[in-house]
């Protein structure tokens, strides 16, 4: 049953599309459109891969690689980290984590230059300014983790995190801080709204669209997939480490096929709430300019800091 | 185990041979192939070094005494040649590397470009790779000293190579031809200050333990006065730390290194420069004892070099001047590692207790590990810019390739390799390196946080800027990649005339081919690799390290009950490739048979596709990321002395100043826009020289008024000042 539980990564590739679907709903209701149904996002990515892919003359084998490569890493981090149970194919930790987020944006980037257009120069350029601000406000709450637990194991930290409890986690202020520290990093790292609005389609104002404006068809499926559970896994990482309740939902202790299904819902109950979160916040903020998301790169940075020095000056 | 005694004579054979032959017969084309040849064999036999070592504490030593009659009346001048594994690694490392090297040279060799100083270049090449060798086993300071003089001179003669060709034909730039024309000045000046440095360190040693010799130094080293340990510490840091070419004494890497030849630039900047990390390990760990201070510095100081390199790699848009600032930022993560090792080298309790040993060797193993991967992805990038050299008729100005993927692939192909090795990402081997400092630096933390040592905050400052020197890294070679290699060419169809139809021939082809697949390897089996570096880091600690063996193909470096440090590489590797074809298949079955696509040129908002001038160019690409730092970018200042554009009052066509460093990069080549970026370093010595130039005509004269009895008065108070110092440190 464990060794099966590994695979749960798995269901997170499956349902990605579906929690989009969830999100745009919740967008769509709160702005009182009725929206389309949420499993849309099946349907578009089905019909994209019916499509042939058209790669520009211009363009080398990489760019056709690229999708897989994100499709697979992006893949591989929902089947590394824990999704509803602690189970996992292989334990490591977060700094790999980081990596992985890397090593897709690095790939991703490349193809941007690899069609030779001006929009995808402008996306990559884009794309790997954000990586150096999130980067380094990652590997803070890396530092703000291990300063705190000594260790960066992700397992090992997600266990730290559920035997405390809701009551005692609020109880630890420097968690609260690296949690927001952390929730405003997916934002940035995910291309979610104060960087980029996921909702137009414009190509001076984007950064990760500009370069998946070349692909086409079944290519173009895939990245969309890949991102989609890029979100899910970053809402997965904050929902499992720094918010660890409903105390029935606890992926340590259920045990048996009820016990299982309980750990579910209340996973499945904690990513619509952190969908609508996500939803409020993008209907009320606005874009930002690209040269001014050093801002709120900061403010991680910040917050995460005020954790580190709360953790040595108030040790227990 | 191999006879030190017949080693010596081996390597000293064929390299020696190998460097009189183009000499002598310098007309013969045969007499370059045939020193190559020797190049080879000397090479390969330093090469297996490593492996004909079977136990770390095994120690081959030879000792060469002059047994004329000089002996009785000199000091004892010994060779003495000891290969405990410390120098086997790196004698090894030069070997391969070496090899490899000289593989390639016989068809890099070639292209016309060269053809004149073909000879020459063989022959400094046998030189620079036997003094290589010879300054990482030779067991006496004076020995050493002399090999670092050979390797110097080997190299300024080499770094001459862009000097010579520049003066036979056109220079691509006037300041190309001014770099090339100050680079061997600049390095022969950079190379003896950072010699008299480690002579004078080396020396108050040697007058302490009464001998040249480095057992006796080894001896010494615990009774040593913690004042003379530093100042030890201090001159020896400054020495080969302008050796390395750290922070802020790199300027010279980025000028000097891409005057050389291409081919032997690989093993100039992948191995040759890394004996100063060779000397920093012999001299702090084992001539002195440790101090945790030391460690600080030295972690700031390499953090420091990391992001500062970088951060002019990122302005730079020529190929060989971009890789020669990421090696000295390598160097810079290289020498982050040696700092966490000294921090918790002296094994006290106030700083790590028990756990302090096992952090040293971690950061050791990091630091060993990351020079092994510089050397390799490193190489393997400048083995490809060579090639690229030939193929392009030398344009490596990245602004001017573009589309290399598709006109080159393998060369493309394997620079597509180190590049993803460099930039740090899984699978390849630049991520095991960066993962384990990484991991050095975030376990270093743990015990001074049971301390509340101050030490916390230059730890974490400094992993901050190591993390950013990576992401810079990562955007430094996906500009790299981007605009030389991928898109479409950015050079009009005729001034493409000369450029090679075919990649590449087999012979280096299948050279790079090699490196790339090290890459990988390396990447794949961290656990073997570390086990054999342990041997290594035992060594330096002096004593047996627990380090436990590796289980399985997990990395696996238990500290503490329940808490291993893991590193999965092929599980991961296999879920991502099974990932990769599910998606493959899932795209294979949906997909209606029919229906094909017709390539198109890419989308530029309607309007017609020019490759030229319509792709992103370099300079538009980092200037997101430029803007974050200071002094990002601004436009040129013609009027300085340094600029080698024509200054008012100087007639057209004069050459600058020489001695000034050129202290403006270019970023971008547009003629209505140019832009360059200050290299304040340089600017900095600019000021320093001008200074020096303006006093110096005064105190010259003052001082030096060819009077006989004045220069005899200062060798008379050189004198006294030698004996003071001499008493002072022996009384100690």
């Amino acid at each position: 049953m464990t060794k099966l539980l590994g695979f749960q990564g798995l269901l997170l590739i499956l349902l990605a599309p579906c929690m989009i679907g969830v999100l745009r709903k919740l967008e769509a209701w709160l702005e009182l459109r009725q929206g389309p149904g949420i499993f849309q996002p099946y349907r578009d990515i089905v019909k994209l891969m019916r499509k042939p892919a058209m790669r520009a003359r211009t363009t080398s084998r990489l760019f056709a690689i690229t999708p897989y490569v994100l499709f697979s890493v992006y893949g591989l981090l929902c089947l590394l980290a824990p999704v509803f149970h602690r189970a996992t194919l292989a334990s490591v930790d977060l700094i790999v984590v980081i990596y992985l987020l890397g090593m897709a944006r690095f790939a991703f980037s490349l193809a941007g230059l690899d069609a030779g257009s001006s929009f995808g120069g402008l996306g990559s350029s884009r794309q790997m300014f954000v990586h150096l601000l999130t980067e380094i406000g990652l590997v803070l709450v890396i530092i703000a983790l291990m300063v705190k637990w000594n260790t960066v194991s992700l397992t090992a930290i997600f266990d730290k995190h559920w035997e405390l409890g809701y009551v005692n986690f609020l109880a630890e202020p420097e968690l609260i801080l690296l949690a927001l520290s952390l929730a405003l990093l997916i934002l940035l790292e995910s291309a979610r709204i104060p960087i980029d609005n996921p909702a137009t389609h414009l190509e001076l104002t984007m950064s990760h669209k500009a370069i998946a404006l070349e692909y086409a068809g079944r290519d173009l499926a895939l990245i969309e997939w890949a991102e989609m559970i890029k979100l899910g896994f970053l809402l997965t990482l904050l929902g499992n480490l720094f918010l660890p309740f409903p105390r029935w939902a606890d992926p340590m202790h259920s045990i048996g096929p009820s016990g299982l299904a309980l750990a579910f819902g209340g996973y499945c109950a904690k990513l619509i709430l952190l969908l609508l979160l996500l939803a409020f916040w993008e209907l009320s903020q606005p874009k930002l300019r690209l040269r001014s998301i050093i801002g709120p790169s900061l403010v991680a940075i910040v917050l995460s800091l005020t954790a580190i020095i709360y953790t040595i000056t108030l040790r227990k | 185990m191999m006879d030190p005694k017949l080693f010596f004579y081996l390597i000293l054979g064929a390299f020696g041979a190998g460097f009189v032959l183009p000499i002598v017969f310098r007309r013969w084309r045969l007499a370059t192939y045939a020193s190559l040849v020797l190049a080879l064999a000397g090479s390969s036999i330093a090469g297996a070094i490593w492996f004909l070592q079977p136990a770390p504490d095994q120690v081959g030593s030879l000792v060469i005494a002059p047994s004329c009659w000089l002996e009785a009346k000199l000091p004892r001048l010994q060779l003495e040649i000891r290969i405990d594994a410390l120098s086997a690694f790196f004698t090894s490392l030069v070997g391969a590397f070496s090899t490899l090297v000289a593989l390639y040279s016989f068809s890099a060799l070639k292209a016309p470009h060269y053809k004149e100083q073909r000879h020459r270049i063989a022959s400094a090449f046998n030189a620079f790779v036997w003094s290589t060798i010879m300054v990482v086993i030779v067991n006496d300071v004076f020995f050493l000293i002399a090999a670092l003089e050979i390797m110097t001179l080997a190299f300024g003669y080499l770094a001459l190579h862009k000097h010579s060709l520049y003066l036979k034909g056109e220079a691509p730039t006037r300041e190309k031809k001014y770099e090339a024309a100050i680079a061997p000045q600049v390095y022969l000046i950079v190379s003896h200050t950072s010699t008299a440095f480690l002579l004078a360190s080396l020396l108050l040693l040697a007058i302490k333990a009464n001998s040249l010799s480095f057992d006796s130094l080894r001896a010494a080293s615990r009774s040593l006065d913690p004042a003379i340990a530093t100042t030890v510490f201090l001159l020896a840091l400054i020495g080969l730390g302008i050796r390395a070419g750290l922070t802020p004494a790199h300027f010279w890497v980025s000028l000097v290194h891409p005057c050389s030849p291409t081919t032997t630039h690989a093993l100039s900047l992948g191995i040759a420069i890394k004996v100063a990390i060779y000397l920093m390990l012999r001299v702090f760990f084992q001539f002195l004892s440790p101090q945790p201070w030391w460690g600080y510095a030295v972690l700031m100081i390499g953090s420091v070099t990391a992001l500062v390199n970088v951060w002019y790699a990122i302005a730079s848009h020529d190929l060989k001047v971009a890789l020669a600032y990421h090696s000295i930022e390598n160097i810079g993560i290289i020498i982050i590692g040696v700092g966490v090792a000294l921090i918790y080298a002296d094994g006290a309790s106030s700083t790590g207790g028990e756990a302090a040993g096992w952090i040293t060797a971690l950061a050791l193993v990091a630091s060993l590990y990351h020079l092994l991967n510089h050397a390799v992805f490193k190489g393997l990038l400048y083995l490809c810019t060579g090639a690229i050299e030939n193929l392009t008729n030398q344009t490596v100005d990245m602004e001017r390739l573009g589309g290399l993927i598709k006109l080159f692939p393998w060369t493309s192909w394997t620079f597509l390799v180190g590049a993803i090795s460099i930039s740090g990402f899984p699978p390849f081997n630049g991520f095991v390196g960066e993962w384990l400092t990484i991991q050095a630096l975030l376990n270093g933390l743990t015990p001074l946080k049971a301390n509340l040592s101050f030490g916390m905050v230059i730890v974490i400052v400094s992993m901050l800027m190591l993390v950013a020197s990576f992401a810079l890294t990562a955007f430094c070679f996906v500009k790299i990649a981007g605009t030389g290699f991928l898109g479409a060419p950015r050079s009009l169809e005729r001034t493409r005339a000369d450029w090679s139809k075919n990649d590449v021939p087999w012979l280096m082809r299948s050279v790079m081919l090699l490196m790339a697949s090290f890459c990988l390897l390396l990447g794949l089996v961290p656990a073997w690799t570390v086990g054999q570096l342990s041997r290594v880091v035992a060594v330096i600690m002096g004593g047996v390290v627990m380090l436990p063996g590796p289980s399985a193909l997990e990395l696996e470096l238990v500290h503490q009950p329940g808490a291993p440090i893991l590193m999965p590489v092929v599980v991961p590797l296999a879920i991502a490739l099974a990932l990769g074809i599910v998606a493959y298949a899932l795209t294979k079955i949906l997909r209606p048979a029919k229906g094909t696509a017709v390539p198109e040129t890419p989308w530029n908002g309607g309007t017609p596709y020019e490759p030229v001038n319509m792709q992103y160019t370099g300079a538009a690409l980092s200037y997101l990321t430029r803007s974050v730092g200071p002094a990002s970018s601004k436009p040129p200042n013609k009027q300085k002395p340094d600029h080698p554009a024509v200054a008012p009052g100087i007639p057209d066509g004069a050459e600058p100043r020489i001695g000034y460093l050129p202290s403006e990069m270019e970023i971008s080549r547009s003629e209505t826009y140019p832009q360059v970026m200050v290299e304040f370093f340089r600017e900095t010595y600019n000021k320093w020289i001008d200074w020096t130039l303006r006093n110096s005509e005064t105190f010259g004269d003052f001082m030096q008024n060819r009077d006989i009895r004045r220069y005899l008065f200062y060798i008379f108070i050189a004198n006294i000042i030698a004996l003071v110092l001499f008493l002072a440190v022996r009384g100690s």
